[in-house]
Order: structure tokens, then C-alpha cells, then sequence
């Protein structure tokens, strides 16, 4: 593990996307202490309505005369934690469905594999939305559990695909030949022999969770409001953008910038787990 | 004495219509440091029989009920899948035909070779990292103890494996399964890797199944010899039997087509024709659709394999000499 971290730290647009991310994760942590303004404080109604980015309120104001800059440093709590856990449950659920069609074949991986095609066909949003809207008050957990049930379909195909390439490979044979058993030919040979996909799925899916969240925020079936979120604070400065673009630009370049270091650095590590392609 | 290793009546097929009979009938026994060497075309059941031994034959594959494996009074096909394991790797070993596929490519050589020693013995990590350098030494890797943190593409064919022989020998196994050993590397490799696999063989006192399609292969190592020819065993006799006085005309003609140097150069023989499918096998001798002396009988009826004073052999040509085309 490591040398894994060394590879990461010695490849430059990984480490330019580790910093970043841990960046972006200590901001959001600290959200409470760097923010200047409580995130939800209506500064001033009257006198301090969508006023432009300045000293005093780096990022600007939006109608209600809250601080956005304290609004996107809080916003990054919420988005990026839904972004991880829910790829975390995404991509947890996706390899053990893979693994398991992989590994089982037979009418194990037809049933699971014709309910993944099924699952598929649907549309992710619309799948979301109606759960979204049956379930009432979501909160972050539930929202994190939609997102990540909803999402692990492709992973599973990947994994199993993945899984049916590696398991006939000769070093497979070779490992139950020296009398390993089934957890340790996959702890060892196969899962670490398909952790580049994984990695790479992961890295994207948090892209697209954060995208996903953010339009769920949009359509106002996310995170409720006050509590700030960037596809919320996005929504809000949607009104507005001729007027006061800064409302939309900020929280729209957080998530632009956060797809692309989780990018960087999901390439590195899978850069480094592979041994051969030093 | 009894042997260490019995093969009895062993069958292994493969669904399919019809099915195909990859190993049909195959019995052989193996002896405490003795070397068998089992030789054939590709496709005549050699590796399925080395994977048949080890209980490693997956679906569509099955291995026939009646076959019996047995080694120390065991029938291994009957165990339980983790007595199995227990076996294999630590008892019976195997060295497989591509180092370069065998090893995985994502793990150091350190860890492919303890991963084996952690799974038979309780046995500390510094302990199994000692044993791995003294086992690389063992194979004669030089500067051992850096070639641990080693990947595979690292290293050369050869190294490769002389890494997987390592691997086998890493628990002291008293049969070491040698499946086309040195058929993906160069020819001055192979003779380094042969002499090793003598050597170490002498030194640990393993038997060792030696399984090639290359009667120069074997010719240095093997005690006795068993050719393989559509998924049985057509002759069996001691090595200086079957490079002596070769009974059956299968065995006759891989002499043949064993390039000589100590012979005027003459053209090479080929043998006519191919190994037929294992679903089809012809009626009568499976061989005789190739074979230059078959006769009516040799179409109808299957010869069974047949002891003599030499060895055992499977063909007619026992019962009638004269029928043999000079």
C-alpha cells in the first residue's frame, strides 16, 4: 500500500489532483471555522441583495443576502459526501453483484444479469425522481441510498465482465494449484487484477454523483432548502444569470474543478496499481 | 511397496454432443523419486490428465465417477473440496507450461511465492520472506533476496520460471506435476531449466511427472516413459526401452521426427495426418487412420493396452508380428 502511495505522490497530475481533493475535503470539514457567515444568515435584506463578489463577500451575495462563498464552502459538505458514500454503496454493491455472476455463472449470473439489463432500460433519473417523490422529508442518508442503489448496475457489468477475462487466465489455475482457496484467489488474484476498472468507475461515478445530486437540487426534489447545496445554490443563480452570474459561476466551477481532481487522481492510482504500466 | 501416486481407469470428458472423452482410460503409477514422463502430440489428453490428478477440471468438464486418483491410500477425486486444498501445492505440485501467464502480473514474486507457504503452513512473515530468498537461491536466481520485490514482467522467461518452480517446491511437495515445463522458452533456457528440475529432483527426492510433447525433452530425465495417444496411454516401457526397441508405431514414428545430431542428416518424418477429434475418436485402434501397417482388425477393434516383456503396449502388431510393413 505504500509504494501505491508513492506512485500516486511521484505521478504529478495525480498529486495535483490528491491535493485537491484533500483540499476541497479539509474546506468542507471545516466548512463552520473558514466560512466567514453562517451559510443560512439573511445578511441584510434590504441593502445587500445579489451584491457583486468583493472583499467583503469574496463570491458575492444572492437574493436573500446570504454570504455564497460560506454557502459553497457549506454546500461542499453536502455534495461531496453524498458523492462518496453514495459511489462508496455504488461500487460495494456493483463488484459483489459482479463477483458473484462472474464467479457463480450459470443461472446465478442469468438472473442476475437479465435484473441488472432490466434495471438498465430504466431511466436513472426518472428512477430517482419517483422514489425521491414518494419518499417524503429524504434527508442526506436516504438520498445517499437512492443515489447509490440506483447506480451500480453498470459497475456489476463491468466487474462481471471483467471477472470472466481474469478467472481464465492461467495464474488463476495456477493459485488453485498450489491449494488456494476461493476467498483467497479473489482477495489476491482476481479483485487486484480488476481494481483499475473499479478504480476508474469510482473516480467517474463521483463526477457523476455530484452532477446527479446537483440536478436532483435543481429540480428541488434533493436537499432541501436552506441547507445549501452546489446544484441548489446552481438553481438559484439559474434566475438570475444575466444579472448576477456569480451566484451560478462559483458553485458551478466547485463542481468542475471537483469532478476533474477525483479524475486526476483516480487515474494515478490506477496508474499505480498496475505494475506494468511503469 | 505400494506406489506414492496411482492413476486407475481415469476418464475425464467434456459435455458436448458428443461428448468430448479428453482422458478415457488412463492408469499409470508413480514411484517414491521416480520420473514418469508422459509424451504426445498436443491434443492427445496430457495436461487434462495432469489437471484431472489435481482435481482442477472446471464445467463444462467432469471427472468420471469410477476414476481413481490415489496417493498415501487416498482416492483424491473423492475429498472434500478443502481436504483437496490441503493436497494440492503442499503434496503434489504442479509447474505449469506458460510462466508468463502463470504468474499474475500484479503481485511481486515475494508475495506469489509466501501466498503458498502461508496457506499450508502457520508460518511468521519474516519466516516466509527468509524461506522465498532461500527457495530463489534454490532455483538459482541470482541476487535472491532483490528479486523478491520483483514483478514477473520484470523478468525473463526463464526466470519466470524458474519463479514458478520455486513456487511448487516452496512446500517440499513429494510429486512435483511438470506440464510442459520448458515449451515457451528458448532452447538454451530449456536445457538450464531441465538440468535444474533434475537436479532438485535428485537433491529433494520428488517424483516427477514430466509431461511433453518432446521426446528430446525427456529423453535425459525420465525413468519410464508413457505415450499418449488419443486420450490412453499406447505404450509404457523404461526410457532405454522406448528409445531402444520403440513398440508401438505411434512411438516408432515421434522417433522418427526427433531431429538427430549424432545420425547423417537425413529428411525429417513427419506423421501423416493429425490427432483426431476427441468427441470422434475413430472405431477400432484410434491410431490407425494414421498408422502405415493397420489392417482390417485394426479398423474394427480397439486393442487394449497389452504387458509384454519390454513394457506394455496398446496394438495388434503384439499379436501379429507379420503383419508389421517393412
Amino acid at each position: 500500500m505504500s509504494r501505491t502511495l508513492r506512485l500516486v505522490w511521484q505521478d504529478r497530475r495525480a498529486r495535483v489532483g490528491l491535493a485537491l481533493v484533500v483540499l476541497f475535503a479539509l474546506l468542507a470539514a471545516f466548512a463552520s471555522v473558514v466560512a466567514s457567515h453562517d451559510p443560512t444568515a439573511q445578511l441584510d435584506l434590504v441593502g445587500k441583495q445579489y451584491q457583486p463578489p468583493s472583499l467583503a463577500h469574496p463570491f458575492g451575495t444572492d437574493f436573500y443576502s446570504r454570504d455564497l462563498l460560506s454557502r459553497v464552502l457549506h454546500g461542499a459538505r453536502i455534495s461531496l459526501s453524498i458523492a462518496v458514500l453514495s459511489v462508496a454503496v455504488s461500487i460495494v454493491l456493483g463488484t459483489a453483484v459482479g463477483l458473484a455472476a462472474g464467479l457463480a455463472g450459470g443461472l446465478v449470473d442469468q438472473v442476475l444479469m437479465r435484473g441488472v439489463d432490466g434495471a438498465l432500460a430504466m431511466p436513472r433519473l426518472f428512477l430517482v425522481l419517483v422514489v425521491v417523490a414518494l419518499w417524503e422529508d429524504i434527508g442526506v442518508v436516504g438520498l445517499v441510498l437512492i443515489l447509490g442503489l440506483t447506480s451500480w448496475f453498470d459497475t456489476s457489468r463491468i466487474v462481471r465482465a471483467e471477472v470472466l477475462s481474469v478467472k481464465s487466465r492461467q495464474f488463476i489455475a495456477a493459485a488453485r494449484a498450489v491449494g488456494l482457496g476461493l476467498r483467497g484467489i479473489v482477495g489476491r488474484h482476481l479483485l487486484p487484477n480488476i481494481a483499475g476498472p473499479i478504480i476508474v468507475m469510482a473516480t467517474l461515478g463521483i463526477g457523476q454523483m455530484i452532477l446527479l445530486e446537483a440536478g436532483l437540487s435543481y429540480l428541488g426534489v434533493g436537499v432541501r432548502p436552506p441547507t445549501p447545496s452546489w446544484g441548489q445554490i446552481i438553481a438559484d443563480g439559474q434566475q438570475v444569470l444575466r444579472t448576477a452570474p456569480w451566484v451560478a459561476l462559483f458553485p458551478g466551477l466547485a463542481i468542475v474543478v471537483t469532478v476533474l481532481a477525483f479524475s486526476l487522481l483516480g487515474d494515478g492510482v490506477r496508474r499505480a496499481l498496475d505494475p506494468r504500466s511503469q | 511397496m505400494k506406489p506414492l501416486l496411482e492413476v486407475r481407469d481415469l476418464r475425464t470428458t467434456f459435455a458436448g454432443n458428443p461428448a468430448t472423452r479428453a482422458v478415457d482410460g488412463v492408469n499409470f503409477t508413480l514411484d517414491v523419486g521416480e520420473t514418469l514422463a508422459i509424451v504426445g502430440e498436443s491434443g492427445c489428453g496430457k495436461t487434462v490428465t495432469a489437471l484431472s490428478i489435481l482435481g482442477l477440471i472446471d464445467e463444462p468438464g467432469r471427472i468420471e465417477p469410477e476414476s481413481v486418483v490415489e496417493f498415501g491410500g487416498v482416492n483424491l477425486l473423492t475429498l472434500e473440496a478443502r481436504e483437496l486444498r490441503r493436497i494440492r501445492g503442499a503434496e503434489i505440485a504442479m509447474v505449469f507450461q506458460e510462466p508468463a501467464t502463470s504468474l499474475n502480473p500484479v503481485l511481486t514474486v515475494e508475495t506469489q511465492i509466501t501466498e503458498t507457504l502461508r496457506a499450508h503452513r502457520t508460518i511468521s512473515r519474516t519466516a516466509a520472506r527468509a524461506r522465498a530468498t532461500d527457495l530463489l537461491e534454490l532455483v538459482r536466481i541470482p541476487q535472491a533476496a532483490e528479486r523478491l520485490g520483483a514483478y514477473p514482467h520484470e523478468l525473463s522467461g526463464g526466470m519466470q520460471q524458474r519463479v514458478m518452480i520455486a513456487i511448487a517446491l516452496s512446500c517440499e511437495p513429494k510429486v512435483l506435476i511438470a506440464d510442459e515445463p520448458t515449451t515457451a522458452l528458448d532452447v538454451t533456457v530449456q536445457a538450464q531449466i531441465l538440468e535444474l528440475l533434475a537436479e532438485l529432483q535428485g537433491r529433494l527426492g520428488m517424483a516427477m511427472l514430466l509431461i511433453s510433447h518432446d521426446l528430446g525433452v525427456v529423453a535425459g530425465l525420465a525413468d519410464r516413459i508413457a505415450v499418449m495417444y488419443g486420450g490412453q496411454i499406447i505404450e509404457q516401457a523404461s526410457a532405454a526401452a522406448i528409445f531402444e526397441r520403440p513398440m508401438h508405431p505411434y512411438t516408432e514414428a515421434l522417433l522418427k521426427a526427433v531431429p538427430r545430431l549424432d545420425r547423417p542428416v537425413t529428411r525429417l518424418s513427419a506423421i501423416a495426418g493429425s490427432v483426431p477429434n476427441a468427441a470422434t475418436w475413430p472405431d477400432g485402434c484410434r491410431f490407425h487412420p494414421r498408422c502405415p501397417h493397420a489392417w482390417d482388425r485394426c479398423r474394427t477393434s480397439h486393442p487394449e493396452l497389452t504387458p509384454t516383456a519390454a513394457g506394455d503396449v496398446r496394438c495388434w502388431l503384439t499379436d501379429e508380428p507379420h503383419r508389421r510393413v517393412r
